[in-house]
């Protein structure tokens, strides 16, 4: 079942500026909305566990500045809100509790990154419809 | 009566000839154990040269036609053997064979339960002449005696006298070939000591040797009996796993214990395994020393088989990896570290060449990115001159303004601030930031005249708000300023991209007088004040 990402509202965690920055302008290239932008964990988990703020996914890198995303993943997953990670670090250095969330590799072209968009978010319609 | 006489003399002969040869055969027994015992540890150690050294010993006694070692498979393992005297190619150990005038004796070699292979001793029972001789003596003997009753007929006395004769003679016959045989075993049991002591002095040689490559090595040796998982364990080994002199330590159990309990899976499969495939044992385990220590352990290890091919023992060495096992992580860190760095930046890079080509036009897409990339280049240089850790806010600033101090107009720029200290990701947003404020003040600011002149002055305020940095740049002295048309890659970086980067607030003026950028920083870990 196709998705369409016009109807995304994004919330992206991204420590490096110009990542962040770049990933923002794909997204508007793709139509998706992106909600915040957050590049530290205090405020990726303020934003993830706050219900007010309305979005209905995310992508996340994995290395904050030295602190790991998970804390966001989990706020994310109790939520039931479908998400991503965008990571330098490879595969292998996604934690073992999280191995099952699809991840997107450093450096990755609007291409890469529409593909993903449409696995991730048609899975969750699916799981949801 | 002469018939009885030769009857006597043959039944003598007989029992004579059945006490040389049980005399014969013990003493072959015991050369045969007696070379067992000395080889069981070169064949333990695997030393054909010590076995060959305690074989070639044995070649002073006349006697011996063949001598092999076997080992444990019965393939021979050092042999020596007279001309026409071939040693089998493999030994089984069996009952003792007398053939003719040769007797094999074999033996197992073993050093406790453990079966380590074989011994084969061929020798001459007697020299044949010698044995011919003495059987010629007993017989002109007995046919003299029977000729004297023949010719003196019925002489009572002198059949006595000829008795007594043949008697003593006989007697005298016996000790002298008891005396003989005696002579023949103090020789044998000589020869015996001879190799025993050379071989004993060259175990003890052998054994001190790899004493002092065990203690060189660090290795902790031991064997564990696969059939009672009892466990013979060295002091090294003992002390590898952290366990004192007086500790029980002799059960293969007491071992399993000891092994991480993730490893211990792992460790008893690998075990098994190389039992199982005759294979050698290499096991890397971790274990918990009672003082609360995790050490890496390298194991190896061969296990020995009985003639049924079941497994009796293994036999190994083990050697304290840790120190190996950290540096390998510590590298693993450095790859995982060098790649995530790597490929950030790689993003970067690409983030820079889309953002360039959305904002600049094709004439000045090449010089804008390469400046760009540049800039990106001199913030690498700088944290590695600080081998990525703590590059300093007023360098970076003074890196991305040094094109416009190169002239030694250095009062064109004036920095000033404490010593605030950046982590790796801050350093290059910073550098990026204030590469876009540099390049704009050169370009259409204060630095693209003579008498313009930029100020950053930057302050962690005790009283005010301890947590925050604030920094100030402000353009003087040049063209008049006005409010862009629209907003640049430059604008966005520092505005929205830097602030955001470092939950802080980023605020550009267009004043008239010159541009002012005030930036509110708030501390953290990837931006300190230094003390």
């Amino acid at each position: 079942m196709a998705v369409a990402l016009t109807e995304l509202r994004l919330l992206i965690v991204e420590d490096e500026m110009m990542v962040a920055m770049m990933l923002e302008d794909m997204l508007a290239d793709l139509g998706c909305v992106v909600v915040d932008v957050a590049a530290t964990l205090p405020r990726g988990l303020a934003l993830a566990s706050n219900a007010s703020v309305a979005f209905n996914g995310a992508i996340l890198d994995v290395n904050l500045g030295g602190d790991k995303v998970y804390p966001v993943a989990e706020a994310l997953a109790a939520r039931s809100i479908p998400f991503f990670f965008a990571t330098g670090y490879g595969l292998a250095g996604i934690a073992e509790s999280f191995s099952r969330v699809p991840a997107l590799s450093k450096p990755y072209n609007v291409g890469d990154l529409e593909r993903m968009l449409t696995v991730v978010f048609s899975r969750s319609a699916e799981a949801g419809g | 009566m002469a018939a009885a006489l030769l009857l006597a003399g043959l039944g003598l002969a007989f029992v004579n000839e059945g006490q040389a040869k049980a005399q014969k055969l013990r003493e072959v027994a015991v050369q045969a154990e007696i070379l067992a015992g000395s080889v069981s540890g070169a064949l333990a150690f695997d030393d054909q040269q010590a076995a060959q050294e305690y074989v070639g010993a044995l070649r002073a006694n006349r006697d011996v036609e063949a001598v092999g070692v076997y080992d444990a498979a019965g393939k021979l393992a050092a042999g020596y053997s007279r001309p026409n005297n071939p040693l089998p190619q493999v030994n089984t150990v069996r009952p003792p064979v007398f053939d003719g005038a040769h007797l094999t004796v074999t033996v197992p070699v073993a050093q406790g339960d453990a079966r380590l292979g074989s011994v084969y001793l061929r020798t001459l029972t007697e020299p044949l002449p010698r044995r011919l001789a003495r059987y010629a003596g007993v017989g002109l003997l007995i046919l003299m005696a029977s000729l004297v009753v023949a010719v003196f007929g019925v002489s009572n006395a002198s059949l006595s006298e000829a008795h007594r004769k043949l008697q003593a003679e006989m007697a005298e016959r016996a000790l002298t070939e008891e005396a003989l045989r005696k002579s023949q075993q103090a020789e044998a049991e000589a020869q015996v000591a001879i190799a025993t002591e050379r071989g004993r002095a060259a175990l003890r040689q052998s054994e001190q040797q790899l004493e002092l490559a065990i203690r060189a090595g660090r290795l902790g040796n031991w064997v564990l009996d696969l059939k009672t998982k009892r466990l013979a364990a060295s002091e090294f080994f003992r002390a590898t796993f952290g366990v004192g002199p007086e500790e029980a330590f002799d059960r293969y159990q007491e071992l399993a214990a000891r092994v991480h309990p993730d490893d211990r899976a792992r460790q008893q499969k690998e075990m098994d395994k190389a039992i199982a495939q005759r294979t050698d044992l290499e096991s890397e385990y971790r274990t918990v020393t009672p003082d609360g220590e995790t050490r890496w352990i390298l194991v190896r290890g061969r296990a020995d088989y009985d003639d049924e091919g079941a497994p009796t023992r293994i036999t190994g060495v083990s050697l304290d990896i840790t120190a190996r096992k950290s540096a390998d992580e510590r590298q693993r860190l450095l790859l995982d570290e060098l790649n995530h760095r790597v490929k950030n930046t790689l993003a970067t890079v690409q983030s820079i060449a889309i953002q360039t080509r959305r904002t600049a036009d094709s004439a000045s897409f090449e010089a804008a990115f390469l400046s760009r990339i540049a800039a990106l280049g001199q913030a690498h240089d700088l944290l590695t001159e600080v081998s990525w850790d703590g590059a300093a806010l007023k360098d970076v600033i003074a890196r991305t303004l040094a094109p416009y101090l190169a002239d030694g107009d250095a009062e064109r720029v004036a920095l000033s601030g404490p010593n605030v200290r950046l982590g790796p990701n801050a350093a290059v947003s910073l550098t990026m930031a204030f590469h876009e404020l540099a390049t704009n003040a050169g370009k259409y600011g204060s630095l693209s005249v003579v008498a313009g002149r930029v100020n950053v002055a930057w302050e962690v305020d005790s009283l005010i708000d301890p947590t925050v940095v604030e920094i100030d740049w402000r353009e003087t002295g040049g063209p008049p300023v006005s409010q862009p048309s629209r907003r640049g890659f430059g604008s966005r970086l520092v505005e929205t991209g830097l602030a955001r980067e470092f939950d802080g607030q980023v605020e550009l003026t267009f004043a008239p007088e010159g541009l002012r950028c005030h930036m509110h920083l708030p501390l953290s870990r990837k931006m300190q004040l230094a003390a």
